[in-house]
Order: structure tokens, then C-alpha cells, then sequence
């Protein structure tokens, strides 16, 4: 977590940058975008996947990204796991200019900052549940014995029974698996949890309890971002953010879980 | 090592595919370490052939080469020939080359050592010889064969190169050259019932029996060695049958016998016992040559098989790698990971090869061995022709014939030296195998993976 005084840097600095785009209501924010694009080329054509976004995201909050298919939802999940680089703008996480970020920074980043859950779960087929949650642990370092009591501690955690925590992600149930892939996204400790599509592969029943479990996430303190179709999830988020044609529509407070309940167009919106 | 057995389980996640995979490598491994071997083996045998008869050079009188070429200068049992009188054995004695040859030849720069050769059968039949089997199985009674050697000679050679086993008794020494002393082979000891200081009659000239000797040779264990001196005064000859001249190596055989027809002139064949090996250098060399080949051709098949192995483990591992670089992973860990699991592989490849190794090499070596004695045909023993035996005392290729017989091309066996191969090759190419394609790899951006995968 950055400190106030970073905090209080990381807005001087984007004021700088783009002093005539204010974005909604100040706090303290831990997802601070500005000015954020990612464009490529394709077949000599400049395609905008994400254009000109701007967004603040207060800690402990479960905020989904919603919007038709190739609207850039995925791209900017991307671009704020540092997955992928912006072609232009700023982007500031935990206090971390992840724009900037070359290198072993921008391993240390993956590693500390965030975790990611995927539609796909993208487990690791031939190792155990215990292994896959230990693999981030491993990959940063932490001892065998402290990364399996921190994996075990995870999986029971996540509801994934004992008895399970050997088998191999053939053998478990997508919701298992998917427990699986949020145990694992926890491993580090990461401030943000980046999910895309966590429910998309999942019959109801079994998507619910995995927005129940992110939901419960964000109540304990992680800022959780999801990009999602899924209204269920929408409904229980703190703020919605719509995306249409690599920008931000709306961004809405959600009256059930948030106080205001307002809506905000943001400064790409209102141009 | 959790890195390690996590990697043989990566490589053994398609355990059919994989296992195929490396039964070939391994096979391929295999050959390469055999092959190798054989050809370093077959380098050393070639150098100890080359040390062994490549440095000896044989001087004989002209004329006497080519009676040889007519059959004399042996022994015949039931046949006749030009000097034979009657049936039994008959002698063709060469013309001896003069002491005077024998000290020109001692005198030549280039030369060693010298051994000077004089062999003769006792015809008189004073002592009692052994009984010899002819190769058509018929039983000889050949007569002892007498042969001269310098008394100061620590180590020499019989007819046919045999080196003789002494059993018992001494050997000559330099007081005993004009000494009537004699070293007897064991059977024809046994055969006249004499023993270390027993005495014998040898053309008239009464002998002490000062030793008894073994060879690996029914014909010249059916002998007797007389210092040559005594022996051109007990036989009346003055001079030697041949004379074995040794340079200093075998770069240096073709100028010392050069030297030596300058200083001996035409009337002496000088014969290098390479020209005489032509035949086996030739086979040991086409065999090496083919070695090589094969060597050639088992590395680029482990390289083929070694770089399929790695592209599979690569191309079927993009989405586990985009999820490790998600995960934070660097790309040296990323790389790291990858080696583990090529050294695992290879290692296993390596396992299954050192087995295949010790199952097969008997098998590839007898494949590609070569007996170099077997591809002479000039050396000591007998030969059945006609309804007569003969008994061959001396060929041109003689004294070295039996140190070729324990000399073989090939041996492919497990040691230090071929696990070794094994493991050097074969982490060697699957290291270098697997340098691009996993420096490619490891820097593969996730997100594009995981939009194709998604």
C-alpha cells in the first residue's frame, strides 16, 4: 500500500499531465488511470481498444467493467495488470507508475501488486491445487514450507475441501477450479485482484458462490476489479463502469453496496 | 530438486509421445557414444598397429623372396620339390645374408634395433619333436625347429611372432654368445625327457638346456633357441636368414628403408611391414571411415530429435508460460524452468541410452570389428595342400602377425568415457537445441497468448 504522501505525489503528478480532465469525486484512490489508451494496428488499421480512459478506483471495492464483446474490457484489464503497455497516457497502482515499468519492475509488479482470475482458470493441468496456489509463492521466492501452509490456509479459505487440495484441475468442478484460480490470485498478497470473466465458464449456482467469494475479497480489504457480463456481480459491486468502443460510458455507484448510488459520467463522456 | 521432479513431470505430461521421443534420443545417444568410442578406439588401434608393425622393416636376399614365392623355405611332409631327394620331410635352405649385410644394416642412421633371424629345422632328428595338427586335422610329427637369437636380446620373438613364456630357468645372457646353451620349448622338454640342466646333441655339439619356454603356438612350442652364433657355427652357416630392422617411428619407415637399399643395393629386398599391412591398414581405415559416418549421422539424428523435442515441449507450453510471465515470473525463471525440464529429458534419454549401451555395444562392436591377424595370411602355421602338409616356418609378415591378433577395432562398452559421451551430447544439444527457441519463448507477452487462448 502506497503511503499518503505518494498518494498525495501520484495526483500532483496527474494534475500535471492532464490538469483539464478531472475525473469523479477525489479520495483516496489505489487505480488511478489517465488519459489510458491502447491502440494497435490491424491489417494497416490504427484499432482504439482503449481510448483516452480515465478512472480513479478507491481501495476495498469490487468494481466490474461491463460492455459488449470487443469494446475493450479485457484490454484495459490488461493494461492494469500491466500485461499489456499503453500506447499513451498514465496509470498509477498501489502508488506504482505501471506505464513506466521495464523489466524485473514489471515482474515484481505482477508478482506483488495484483492477481489475476481468468474465464478459463488457466491452472496449471499437471500440478495439484496446492501446487498451482503455491506457484506464485514459489515464483516470489517464499520458502516450500511457508508457501504450503499459506496455499493450504488459502484453499480452505476459498471453501475448496482438504480432500481436493491434491487433485489435479482435471479432476476438479469449474467452480473448484475456479476457487482454485482465486486462491492462487491471493497467493502474493496483492492489493488488486484483476478478474475476467470469473463466472463465465460456470453454471449459475456455482457463479454465484464465486462472486460471493470476490465479493467477500473486497468486504477484507482488496480492491477487486471484474470484467464481466454477468448482472449478478454487477448488482453486488460497488461501482459499474461501462465501456463502449474503448472508452468509459458511465460509471455508476451502486446504491445497494455504496452510499451515494450516484452516477458519474467521466471527462471522456462528457466531451 | 522440486524443480526437477516438477520438470520430469512436465515432460512426461503426454507419457506415450514423451516416452517415443526418448527411446529415439536415447537410442540415438547411444550410437553417438558407441561411435564415438569406436572411433577413438579405432584411432588407438590404428596408432598400435602402426607402433607395432608399422616400424619394422624385413631384409631379405632377393633370391630368396622369390624362392618363396616357389615354396621353399619350408618345411614339406610327403611332397617333393626341386633338392628333395626321396619322401619326408624336406628343408629349403635360404642363402644366408652375411655378417658384413648385418652390420651395414646395424649402421644405417635410423635404425634402432635389429633382430637378426636364422631358423632351421632339426633334420638329423636327434631330439624328438612334437606332434603337430595340420588344419585338414592330420596329425605331423614336424621336426624341432632350431632357432638363433642375439644372446644380448632381452625380449625376441619366434617364427610367426610368438613371444615365448619362460616357465622355468634363465634366459641368455651376453656371456652366453658363443656358449653351447640352449632354451627349449616345454613340449619337446617333455618330449625327450630333458629338464633345466639336462645336456642334448645338436649336430654333434653337446648342449645345456638353460631354460624352458611356452608360446600360444603348437609350432613354436615345438622348438628349440640357440644364441645365433653357436648356431652358425653348430650349422655351418655365416649369416642370417633375415634381419628385422626397427625405425624410430613410423613417419620414419619409408627414409630408413630407403637408406637401407642404398647401403645393401639390389641384391636384398627391404620390405616395410606397412606396405606388407597394406591390406589391414586399408580395412581398418575403410572401418573407421564408416564409424565415422555413422557417428555423424547418430549426432544429427539426436539433434533433429533433441530440437523436435524441444519445439513440442515449447509450442504445447505457450499458455502455461503466458500464465507463468502472469504470474510474475521473469524470463530467466521462465528459461530456467524450461532448461529443467530439456535436462530432465535428457537425462532420462541419457538413462535409457546407458542401457541400451550396455544391451547392444557387444552387439554394434562385433558389428564393426575387425581382426587385422585374419587379414593376413602370411603368417606361421600350417597349410593343407594337396595331400601333403606344410609347415610354414617364417612369412614376410611373421613377426608381427600375433601382435595383431590381440589388437581389435572396435569396443563399445560402458565406461567413464562413454557416460560421459552420453551425458556431454546429450545435455550438450539439449541445451544448445534450446537456446532460441525458449529465449523466444520466454519472452512471449502473455496477454497475446491469453487472448488466443481465451
Amino acid at each position: 500500500m502506497s503511503s499518503p504522501q505518494e498518494e498525495q505525489e501520484a495526483r500532483a503528478e496527474l494534475q500535471e499531465v492532464a490538469p483539464a480532465q478531472p475525473v469523479e469525486k477525489v479520495e483516496k484512490a489505489i487505480i488511478i488511470a489517465e488519459g489510458l489508451s491502447k491502440h494497435f494496428i490491424q491489417a494497416g488499421e490504427e484499432i482504439k481498444a482503449v481510448d483516452r480512459v480515465n478512472l480513479r478506483i478507491a481501495p476495498r471495492q469490487l468494481i466490474t467493467i461491463s460492455g459488449a464483446s470487443g469494446c475493450g474490457k479485457t484490454t484495459l484489464m490488461y493494461l492494469l495488470g500491466s500485461l499489456e503497455k499503453p500506447t499513451s497516457g498514465k496509470l498509477l497502482i498501489d502508488g506504482v507508475d505501471v506505464a513506466a515499468l521495464r523489466g524485473r519492475a514489471e515482474d515484481d509488479f505482477r508478482r506483488q501488486k495484483v492477481g489475476f482470475v481468468f474465464q478459463s482458470f488457466n491452472l496449471i493441468p499437471n500440478l495439484s491445487a496446492l501446487e498451482n496456489v503455491m506457484l506464485p509463492m514459489e515464483i516470489a521466492g517464499t520458502r516450500h514450507k511457508d508457501r504450503e501452509e499459506r496455499a493450504r490456509q488459502l484453499l480452505s479459505q476459498v471453501g475448496l475441501e482438504e480432500k481436493r487440495h491434491f487433485h489435479r484441475p482435471g479432476k476438479l468442478s469449474g467452480g473448484q477450479q475456479q476457487r482454485v484460480a482465486i486462491a492462487r490470485a491471493l497467493a502474493n498478497n496483492p492489493s488488486v485482484i484483476l478478474a475476467d470473466e470469473p463466472t463465465g465458464n460456470l453454471d449459475s449456482k456455482t457463479g454465484r458462490r464465486i462472486v460471493d467469494l470476490l465479493v467477500q475479497l473486497a468486504h477484507q480489504g482488496r480492491t477487486v476489479v471484474v470484467v464481466t457480463h454477468d448482472r449478478t456481480i454487477a448488482r453486488l459491486a460497488d461501482k459499474r463502469m461501462e465501456l463502449e468502443d474503448g472508452r468509459i460510458i458511465s460509471i455508476k455507484n451502486n446504491s445497494n453496496v455504496a452510499q451515494s448510488g450516484t452516477t458519474t459520467k467521466t471527462a471522456a463522456t462528457r466531451k | 530438486m522440486k524443480l526437477f521432479v516438477r520438470s520430469i513431470k512436465n515432460v512426461l505430461r503426454s507419457p506415450f509421445r514423451m516416452v517415443l521421443v526418448m527411446v529415439i534420443l536415447g537410442a540415438s545417444l547411444m550410437f553417438v557414444a558407441a561411435t564415438v568410442s569406436l572411433n577413438a578406439n579405432s584411432q588407438a588401434e590404428l596408432d598400435a598397429v602402426h607402433q607395432q608393425v608399422g616400424t619394422t622393416i624385413t631384409i631379405n636376399y632377393a633370391t630368396n623372396a622369390a624362392n618363396n614365392a616357389q615354396g621353399s623355405g619350408q618345411i614339406a611332409d610327403g611332397g617333393s620339390g626341386p633338392g628333395n631327394s626321396g619322401s619326408g620331410p624336406v628343408f629349403f635352405a635360404p642363402t644366408p645374408i652375411p655378417n658384413s649385410a648385418v652390420s651395414k644394416v646395424k649402421n644405417v642412421p635410423g635404425v634402432v634395433s635389429t633382430q637378426e633371424n636364422l631358423s632351421r629345422p632339426d633334420q638329423d632328428g636327434t631330439l624328438k619333436g612334437t606332434t603337430i595338427t595340420a588344419p585338414n586335422g592330420q596329425q605331423v610329427n614336424a621336426p624341432v625347429l632350431v632357432s638363433g637369437i642375439s644372446s644380448d636380446a632381452t625380449n625376441f620373438t619366434l617364427a610367426g611372432g610368438q613371444i615365448p613364456t619362460l616357465v622355468t630357468g634363465r634366459s641368455f645372457q651376453a656371456i652366453d654368445a658363443n656358449a653351447d646353451v640352449a632354451l627349449m620349448g616345454q613340449a619337446v622338454a617333455q618330449a625327450n625327457g630333458l629338464s633345466v640342466g639336462s645336456t642334448f646333441t645338436l649336430k654333434g655339439t653337446t648342449f645345456t638346456l638353460i631354460g624352458l619356454y611356452t608360446t600360444s603356438d603348437q609350432i613354436t612350442d615345438n622348438s628349440i633357441v640357440i644364441p645365433i652364433a653357436t648356431m652358425e657355427k653348430v650349422f655351418g652357416i655365416n649369416g642370417v636368414d633375415s634381419i628385422t630392422a626397427t625405425a624410430a617411428s613410423y613417419e620414419q619407415v619409408d627414409a630408413v628403408a630407403d637408406r637401407l637399399r642404398k647401403a645393401l643395393g639390389s641384391a636384398y629386398n627391404v620390405i616395410t611391414q606397412a606396405s606388407q599391412y597394406s591390406k589391414v591398414f586399408n580395412a581398418l581405415q575403410v572401418a573407421q571411415t564408416t564409424i565415422q559416418v555413422a557417428m555423424v549421422i547418430s549426432l544429427l539424428i539426436a539433434a533433429v530429435v533433441t530440437i523436435y523435442a524441444v519445439v513440442m515441449l515449447v509450442r504445447e507450453r505457450i499458455a502455461e508460460i503466458a500464465i507463468l510471465r502472469t504470474l510474475g515470473a521473469s524470463h530467466w525463471q521462465v528459461l530456467r524452468q524450461f532448461w529443467t525440464e530439456i535436462v530432465a529429458l535428457s537425462a532420462m534419454a541419457a538413462a535409457i541410452a546407458v542401457i541400451l549401451l550396455v544391451t547392444l555395444g557387444p552387439f554394434i562392436s562385433q558389428k564393426f570389428d575387425i581382426d587385422p591377424s585374419s587379414l593376413l595370411n602370411n603368417g606361421p602355421g600350417l597349410n593343407s595342400s594337396g595331400g601333403g602338409v606344410e609347415v610354414r616356418i617364417a612369412g614376410p609378415g611373421s613377426a608381427s602377425a600375433n601382435a595383431l591378433s590381440n589388437i581389435h577395432l572396435a569396443s563399445a562398452t560402458l565406461n567413464a568415457q562413454t557416460l560421459l559421451i552420453i551425458l556431454g551430447v546429450g545435455l550438450g544439444l539439449a541445451l544448445l537445441a534450446s537456446l532460441i527457441p525458449t529465449w523466444f519463448v520466454s519472452h512471449t507477452k502473455p496477454a497475446r497468448v491469453l487472448r488466443q487462448a481465451a
